[in-house]
C-alpha cells in the first residue's frame, strides 16, 4: 500500500512543480519547502531535480542563476507562456479526474446505505 | 569552487556529489555540473535550516532526506540518453541508455563497445534463444515420460527411442534417462527464464522508440535533448 501511495504522489508531483511557480519564481530548495508544506508530499528531495531538469528543456519553466548572500548561486525557475497554458490544460484534467473519483466513491456509498 | 562547509562536512558532501555524478555519466559535462551545482546550493540551503546540533549528524539527515543517488537519478538516465541518441542520431548514447537499462549500472566506452558488438548477435540469435529453450523442455519431457514408462516396463516403445540402450539393466538406464530429461526440463526453464533480461532491453527500446515516434506527431517542437524520460 505504501508503494502505491509513493506512485501516486510521484504522479501529482509534476503537477505540484507546476502550481508552485504558477504566481512566483523559486529555487529548488524553496520549492522543496513549498511542496512539503502545503500538500505533505514526503518524497525524497532530491526527485524534484529530474523533473525540473526535464521541464526546463521541454520550455516549460525557464531558469536563472542568481547570487545569494548566504551561500551558493541560486537557480530560480518560473513558468513560461507554454507552461502556464499546460498548467491550466493538467489542472483541469486533474480536477475532472477528482471529481470523477469522488462521484464515483459518493455513488458507491448510497448504493451500500440503500 | 568557492566552498561553504567547513573541511570534514565539504568532503561528505563531495563524495555524495560524485556518487551522484556517477549516476549521471554520459550526459554532457556542463548539463552534470549545472545539475550537481545546483544540488550542491540545495545541500548548503537544506543545512542551513537543519536544527541538528552535531554538524556530521546534521549533513547526514540532509542527505538523507534529499535520497539515495539511484533513487534521485535511476532510469531517467538511461532514457534520456537515448533520447538524446535518438534525435541527433548517436548510436553511442542509445547503445549507452541500453546498456545502462540492461546492467542497472554506467557502462564506460569498453563496456559499450562490447555491447555493441553484441547487441546486434543477441537480436540476431533471439529466435534460436526460444526455439533452442522450447526443444529442451519438449525433449525432456518426453524423455521423462518415456523413461519412466521405461522404468516400468522393459519393452516399452521398442528399441529405436530408447536411450542409454548400452545399459542391459531396465531401470538403470530408465533412471538415468528421467536424470538427463530432467536436466534438459531444467536448462530450458533457466534459459526462459533468463530471456527476461534480453526481452526488458528490447521492450525498453521499443517503449522509447514508440514514445519518441508519438512525441513527434502530437508535438512538433521538442526540446527533450537529454531530458530526463516521463515520469519519475
Amino acid at each position: 500500500m505504501e508503494n502505491k501511495i509513493k506512485q501516486l504522489r510521484k504522479g501529482i508531483l509534476e503537477l505540484a512543480i507546476l502550481a508552485s511557480l504558477d504566481h512566483k519564481s523559486r529555487y529548488g530548495y524553496s520549492l522543496i519547502k513549498a511542496i512539503a508544506n502545503r500538500n505533505g508530499i514526503l518524497i525524497a528531495e532530491g526527485t524534484i531535480y529530474p523533473i525540473l531538469w526535464r521541464l526546463l528543456k521541454e520550455g516549460l519553466i525557464q531558469a536563472k542563476w542568481e547570487e545569494s548572500n548566504q551561500g551558493p548561486p541560486r537557480k530560480y525557475y518560473s513558468l513560461t507562456g507554454e507552461g502556464k497554458k499546460a498548467f491550466k490544460i493538467l489542472k483541469t484534467e486533474f480536477d475532472r479526474l477528482k471529481n470523477m473519483v469522488d462521484s464515483l466513491n459518493s455513488k458507491e456509498e448510497a448504493t451500500e446505505k440503500g | 569552487m568557492k566552498k561553504y562547509f567547513s573541511d570534514e562536512t565539504e568532503k561528505i558532501v563531495e563524495s555524495y556529489l560524485n556518487r551522484l555524478r556517477s549516476r549521471l555519466e554520459g550526459l554532457p559535462g556542463e548539463d552534470q555540473d549545472e545539475l550537481l551545482g545546483e544540488i550542491y546550493s540545495h545541500i548548503y540551503e537544506s543545512f542551513k535550516n537543519d536544527p541538528t546540533e552535531n554538524e556530521r549528524d546534521r549533513i547526514l539527515s540532509v542527505l538523507d532526506r534529499f535520497g539515495e543517488p539511484h533513487d534521485v537519478f535511476s532510469e531517467k538516465i538511461s532514457a534520456a540518453l537515448m533520447n538524446m541518441g535518438i534525435r541527433k542520431k548517436l548510436p553511442f548514447y542509445v547503445l549507452s541508455g541500453i546498456a545502462i537499462k540492461i546492467f542497472g549500472i554506467p557502462v564506460k566506452i569498453l563496456g559499450i563497445g562490447v555491447a555493441a558488438f553484441f547487441l546486434p548477435l543477441a537480436v540476431l540469435l533471439i529466435p534460436f534463444y526460444y526455439l533452442t529453450a522450447g526443444c529442451l523442455i519438449l525433449a525432456g519431457g518426453i524423455g521423462s515420460l518415456s523413461s519412466l514408462l521405461r522404468i516400468i516396463d522393459a519393452n516399452f516403445l521398442g528399441e529405436q527411442i530408447r536411450i542409454f540402450t548400452m545399459i542391459s539393466d531396465h531401470r538403470i538406464a530408465g533412471l538415468l534417462g528421467l536424470w538427463t530429461s530432467i536436466i534438459c526440463v531444467a536448462l530450458g526453464s533457466l534459459m526462459l527464464m533468463s530471456s527476461k533480461y534480453i526481452s526488458r532491453g528490447i521492450k525498453f527500446l521499443f517503449h522509447i522508440c514508440s514514445g519518441e515516434i508519438k512525441g513527434h506527431n502530437g508535438r512538433k517542437k521538442t526540446q527533450a535533448e537529454g531530458c530526463f524520460y516521463q515520469k519519475i
